[in-house]
């Protein structure tokens, strides 16, 4: 079975916004891809003005907060760089091998969300603020160009998620029978984030077997 | 193909049918609305399959699990289903059909549940007749409606529960007729007058009404005046809308569930996407890709397809811009001044250029079976429109004057939560949220779930509201963005972030302290404070303006009056200096009127008692120790030791003035410098 492998729009992020685009963008799919019985919840945005949808299970949220946690404390480590976070799902397959056996993971789909995480220094607002402009000016410039970033990062979060709708429905040959009917969660899934080698190149393998 | 429904709204429920050409329904949810009717007759589509043997459908075929469970899809197939030979093709098509069927049932749920909000989603029916809805949003039954009703808001894996009325609507568009498209208009309008109340909306006689309803739907409609860009067509919608006055609607979205059996299914290179939707609007990225279907798919995997398409269309229906009108009733959005209406129909009137205008197309990757293409297309205004159409937030963040003279706040007063900004997990807005209602709730006085931040400086005074991360996730309450030139008084703003201690010692100023955190604060959440020149004085140099800020509020509240008239000295924390010197002289009239003289030796001696750590801050106590004579307030008269010179001020000019400013801008200074030297103190410790 093929791997279907979708990378989204990137995104550009302010560090304090990570949490709720990747929010956000996880359980968009997560509830696109629990194909067992679900009880919506709607959620509000904190920072954007949107409502995404969670399938409802505790256990989920628990392990997609926990991921994102992780990855707060990459970014912090790594400010303003370029990552991702993927959401992969697989399948587990026993394994034969002579007189042992192991089990396998297929993967059949993954998701690559990337983040572009911008470094918003004391320097910028200072630089903008003391260049002896009037007082009226400064100020505004900041708080407008903020708000313009806010603005538009809104609207990329907003195409982001319906470009996840669109290739959930356009993309279901791969999706592979469902065998567990009373989970919520049909498939086992797991999220990566990045972490860096020891010559500075970025490799996805932190990722946390979740079941 | 007769119709019998009751109209559960004021004067808004259209519903008309006619032999051949299907039915339109109109339902508007305007405010005041009166009428009620009783509950609906179970649907006879339920009935039809209610009961019945399970396993006439899977039986027999793949047990590949696709989202079914035997027993719920027994209960609603198996009873037509159950002696039915399987592998039939007239059976398979029939299986498909009301699979079809039902997923329109369940579009319609979620379109409408998205769009049409209900006030109650658990209760009894507030009444019958006159006073069945006293609210703009209908009041719905309560989602227990048996167990058949559960069952099917389970349908598909997708448990939606759905009122009264839009189960009605339900009932009323699907039945029967899965081979016509099914397309749901909403409208925004703005109902300023309660509509007009039919007189045959009471629902003392159910079986009256009905057939009133019948008769008027007979009739020929009314035209509903200045509907903007609307041609209803004459026969085939009986519209009892009778505003009491123009009304302006505007089609905000269109929703089209389509199942085409006409066509085959397509081969090879053949586009999936119906000419007519795509060809509306503006494309967006959801047009699929051609994707050729050779092989038939068999009914299980058809379903597990229809559950992805209706999860995609239950975020859709969340993501598009129309749902911010429509969001849960915690909203501040929800204002009655505007209404909704939503239509059902399966012949719609063709939308005018203005209606197209505007309008984005979004479609949803259809679904082939062997019988037919499955379609879900939705076609919506686009961001701008519909900010345009949003009415003003319930509270708007608003400068409330003269705060800190008001007697019912304490400018020193303790703070509970500090820092919380700062440190909390991505979630706090760097834009700085006001969330100050402009009337109601008294923001003069903290409650233990807000805090307050006290920033002002030179005679602007703002209150910011700062809620826990928490509280302002969960109550749904939206932010506002504040700029500081919206309290620019004069040319002179000052930076929103204060430093709030959780601080014991009542002495210290809240705003006092340059804990070295403001250069990663800033980072961290881009403060949007702006530090600016102030006009005809020094720049506050300090790193927090915050601190700056305290240490002036500090300064300005021990300050003697300006006026000759001295009400009430505060004595208990002057600080006392090392030579001594009080930095106040006392000084009382001859006839009891005491005035503090301007501190002319006392920059000094501040600068002296400042320079000792802050504990050497004496109280008053030891200055009427020292004086040997108490010293009593309150009474307006004062005694003072021997010691202190009296001296007699009647007039302070402009100078003196100017020169106690001075006084103080060097002290301020001084606390700066200070500051400064403490933290590179701490840093290199």
């Amino acid at each position: 079975m093929n791997c279907e492998v979708f990378h989204l729009k990137e995104l550009e992020v302010e560090q304090y916004q990570i949490r709720e685009v990747l929010r956000c963008i996880l359980h968009t799919i997560m509830f696109n891809r629990a194909l067992g019985l679900v009880r919506p919840r709607e959620v509000e945005c904190e920072l954007f003005d949107i409502t995404y949808v969670q399938c409802g299970d505790s256990h989920t949220e628990k392990k997609i907060e926990e991921k994102i946690d992780h990855f707060l404390t990459w970014v912090e480590k790594h400010p303003d760089k370029k990552s991702r976070v993927c959401l992969s799902f697989y399948e587990t397959r026993n394994k034969h091998v002579g007189w042992f056996s192991k089990v396998e993971r297929l993967y059949w789909e993954q998701w690559c969300i990337q983040l572009h995480v911008l470094r918003a220094g004391p320097h910028e607002v200072k630089k903008q603020v003391y260049d002896g402009a009037p007082s009226g000016n400064n100020g505004e410039t900041v708080l407008d160009e903020r708000q313009r970033r806010n603005a538009t990062l809104e609207a990329a979060l907003r195409d982001v998620i319906i470009e996840v709708l669109s290739i959930v429905n356009e993309k279901k040959d791969h999706i592979p029978p469902v065998q567990q009917p009373d989970v919520v969660v049909s498939f086992p899934f797991e999220i990566s984030i990045p972490r860096y080698k020891m010559d500075g190149r970025n490799s996805s393998c932190d990722a946390i077997c979740l079941v | 193909m007769p119709m019998s429904m009751q109209p559960n709204f004021t004067g808004t429920l259209v519903a008309s049918s006619r032999a051949g050409s299907g039915h339109s329904l109109l339902v508007a949810c305007p405010q005041g609305g009166g009428g009620g009717t009783g509950g609906a007759a179970a649907s006879d589509r339920q009935a039809e399959f209610e009961g019945g043997a399970c396993g006439g459908i899977v039986g027999g075929r793949s047990r590949e699990w696709v989202g079914c469970r035997e027993d719920w899809w027994g209960s609603v197939f198996g009873g037509a289903f159950a002696m039915a030979s399987l592998g039939s093709s007239q059976t398979e098509k029939a299986e498909m059909d009301s699979m079809v069927s039902e997923c329109c049932a369940k579009a319609l749920r979620v379109i409408l549940g998205a769009r049409i909000p209900h006030r109650q989603k658990q209760g009894v029916r507030r009444g019958t007749g006159r006073d069945g809805y006293d609210c703009m949003y209908m009041v719905g039954e309560g989602w227990g409606g048996g167990s058949t009703r559960k069952e099917t808001a389970k349908l598909f894996n997708l448990e939606v529960e759905s009122s009264d009325h839009v189960q009605k609507s339900v009932d009323a568009c699907i039945r029967g007729v899965c081979h016509e498209p099914m397309v749901v208009d909403i409208f925004f309008h703005e109902p300023t007058e309660a509509m007009e109340v039919p007189s045959s909306s009471s629902c003392g006689n159910e079986s009256s009404n009905r057939r009133r309803r019948s008769d008027e739907w007979s009739e020929s409609p009314q035209r509903v005046p200045n509907l903007r860009g609307e041609s209803w067509s004459d026969g085939s919608d009986g519209a009892i809308f009778s505003p009491a006055r123009e009304v302006s609607l505007t089609l905000l979205e269109r929703w089209v569930v389509s199942y085409d059996q006409t066509k085959q299914p397509f081969a090879e290179g053949d586009s999936p996407v119906d000419e007519d939707f795509s060809s509306l609007g503006q494309k967006r990225g959801l047009s699929p890709s051609a994707a050729p279907a050779h092989n038939v798919l068999e009914f299980p995997v058809v379903y597990k397809r229809v559950v992805i398409m209706l999860r995609s269309l239950y975020c859709l229906a969340r993501t598009l811009p129309a749902f911010r009108l429509f969001n849960p009733p915690n909203s501040v959005s929800h204002s009655p001044r505007f209404s909704l209406s939503y239509m059902v129909s399966h012949a719609p009137p063709a939308l005018s250029e203005q209606d197209r205008s505007g309008m984005t197309n979004c479609n949803l990757t259809p679904i082939e079976t062997q019988w037919g293409r499955l379609c879900i297309a939705a076609m919506y205004k686009n961001v701008i429109a519909v900010s345009a159409l949003q009415v003003t937030p319930q509270f708007v963040p608003e400068i409330i004057p003269n705060y800190l003279d008001s007697p019912t706040t304490q400018p020193l007063r303790r703070i509970d939560r500090v820092g919380s900004f700062p440190e909390s997990r991505g979630r706090s807005d760097g834009r700085g949220t006001c969330v100050a209602p402009s009337s109601g709730s008294a923001p003069n006085s903290p409650t233990s779930v807000l805090g307050r931040l006290y920033s002002w400086s030179g005679g602007i005074r703002k209150i910011f509201l700062e809620k826990q991360v928490a509280e302002l996730s969960q109550s749904g309450i939206k932010r506002f963005v504040y700029r500081p030139s919206e309290f620019l008084q004069g040319g002179f703003r000052t930076s929103s972030k204060v430093s709030i201690h959780n601080h014991e010692d009542p002495e210290e100023c809240p705003f006092a302290i340059d804990d070295g955190k403001a250069g990663d604060y800033r980072s961290r959440v881009g403060s949007p404070g702006v530090r600016s020149k102030i006009p005809d004085s020094p720049d506050f140099q300090g790193n927090t303006p915050g601190s700056d800020a305290g240490a002036l509020v500090r300064i300005l509240s021990r300050a003697p009056p300006l006026r000759q008239q001295w009400t009430q000295p505060v004595l208990t924390d002057l600080p006392v200096s090392r030579a001594g010197l009080t930095p106040y002289h006392p000084v009382a009239k001859s006839t009891g009127i005491v005035k503090n003289s301007p501190p002319k030796p006392n920059s000094v001696a501040i600068r002296n008692s400042i320079r000792g750590r802050p504990g050497e801050i004496r109280r008053a106590t030891s200055l009427g120790d020292n004086a040997g004579s108490g010293l009593s307030f309150g009474t307006g008269k004062v005694t003072f030791p021997p010691s202190i010179e009296f001296t007699l001020i009647k007039l302070r000019t402009a100078s003196d003035v100017l020169k106690e400013l001075k006084e103080y801008q060097d002290i301020r200074d001084f606390l700066v410098r200070q500051s400064e030297e403490f933290r590179a103190c701490t840093r290199s410790l």
